[in-house]
């Protein structure tokens, strides 16, 4: 009907999508903390059961209801915090310790701490026996970081990990992944291993 | 008679202009500062896109908030800002939803809430940050944005319309 209002909206929406294509690219061109366009080099090593571990998320069973990853409201929030390391105290603690990452399996193959197994969150429960398999509740150390600061995963993990299946050294790392890649790895590159020493058992918590 | 009503009104948009063009400022200000976290965040809700997209939607979707946003808070090009805000709602909405039905508990990463000094670790965190407050914080959202966009729209069209009413003199 009203053409010409139309044709404004569809101009000027045109232009702000546009504009904000053109500063984003250019902005993440010089960012420190840029995404890149760059895909993830070795996705393989992650194990072959992970692809499929963030679709199994889709399973109404997985995360929701009454399981363990569960809901808030239950006593998760009565266990006292798990102990909160930097990623420079968790990084001396790496020769005994292992880090796990809790997100997804695909922001894991974008890119992780060396060395990290993972654990996404979303397919918790589906995994946790084989995680148990490799990592010995009375003995591993495992430091449970997820995206940054604001995410609550990890914590939320940890905390599992402690009460439900009584392991004795869970730390968590809040800065996350954000604050590895802001100290170590700088800049534009989907990091694997970077310069830093080999996975210990990448992706085998996946299996 | 109807002054009053209608500077009430008018009051009222412009106090959610204001505060949703503040709103946008604070989300891509947040999102700026690490838009590889963002980037990361939006690959957690697992969207069957293609890569290329998702990062070009982590570049980009920061900007869109904070042009829109400041084109809300200057009064201009506010039609055009409401409905690409109205069409990203739309998306989120989508990815929220589908996320919160499969039952992921991500975070959300929709605003940097250590930016007004509230702890990561806090209770209200985990709430606010849930998929679930997001997919209901993003319909009050749309609700705002699409009753502006609403208003502006009949705003332009009875202004469109009067000149051609009173006709050439």
């Amino acid at each position: 009907m009203n053409t010409p209002i139309f044709r404004i909206l569809a101009v000027r929406g045109a232009l702000i999508v546009a504009l904000s294509i053109v500063l984003g690219i250019a902005l993440d061109s010089v960012h420190t903390s840029a995404i890149g366009w760059r895909q993830p080099e070795s996705a393989g090593d992650v194990g072959a059961g992970e692809p499929q571990a963030s679709n199994d998320t889709g399973g109404a069973d997985s995360v929701g209801g009454n399981d363990p990853v569960g809901n808030a409201g239950d006593p998760l929030d009565e266990i006292d915090p798990p102990q909160s390391v930097t990623w420079e105290e968790a990084e001396a603690l790496l020769e005994q310790a292992t880090l796990v990452d809790a997100r997804s399996a695909a922001a894991y193959r974008a890119g992780h701490v060396p060395g990290a197994v993972s654990l996404p969150f979303a397919a918790f429960e589906h995994q946790i026996a084989g995680f148990m398999q490799r990592f010995d509740p009375d003995t591993a150390i495992l430091i449970v970081y997820c995206d940054n600061k604001t995410c609550a995963s990890s914590d939320t993990m940890a905390r599992i990990l402690i009460s439900r299946y009584n392991y004795r050294n869970v730390l968590h790392m809040p800065g996350g992944y954000a604050e590895w890649r802001q100290k170590e790895a700088g800049g534009n590159r989907p990091d694997q291993h970077g310069g830093l020493p080999p996975p210990l058992d990448e992706g085998d918590a996946a299996k | 008679m109807k002054i009053g009503p209608t500077v009430n009104r008018s009051g009222f948009r412009t106090a959610v202009r204001l505060v949703l063009g503040g709103l946008f400022v604070w989300a891509a200000v947040g999102k700026m500062g690490d838009p590889y976290s963002f980037y990361t965040s939006i690959l957690a809700y697992d969207l069957p896109l293609p890569d290329a997209l998702l990062r070009l939607a982590g570049m980009t979707v920061p900007w869109v908030e904070l042009l829109c946003g400041l084109a809300l808070l200057a009064n201009a090009w506010t039609e055009a800002a409401l409905g690409v805000q109205v069409v990203l709602f739309g998306f989120f909405i989508a990815a929220t939803g589908q996320a919160w039905i499969r039952g992921m508990n991500i975070s959300c990463g929709c605003f940097d809430l250590t930016m007004v000094g509230i702890a990561h670790d806090s209770a209200i965190i985990h709430f606010i940050d849930s998929v679930r407050f997001a997919f209901f914080r993003n319909f009050i959202l749309l609700a705002g944005v699409a009753y502006l966009f609403a208003a502006r729209i009949r705003e332009m069209a009875h202004s469109e319309a009067k000149p051609a009413a009173a006709g050439s003199p």
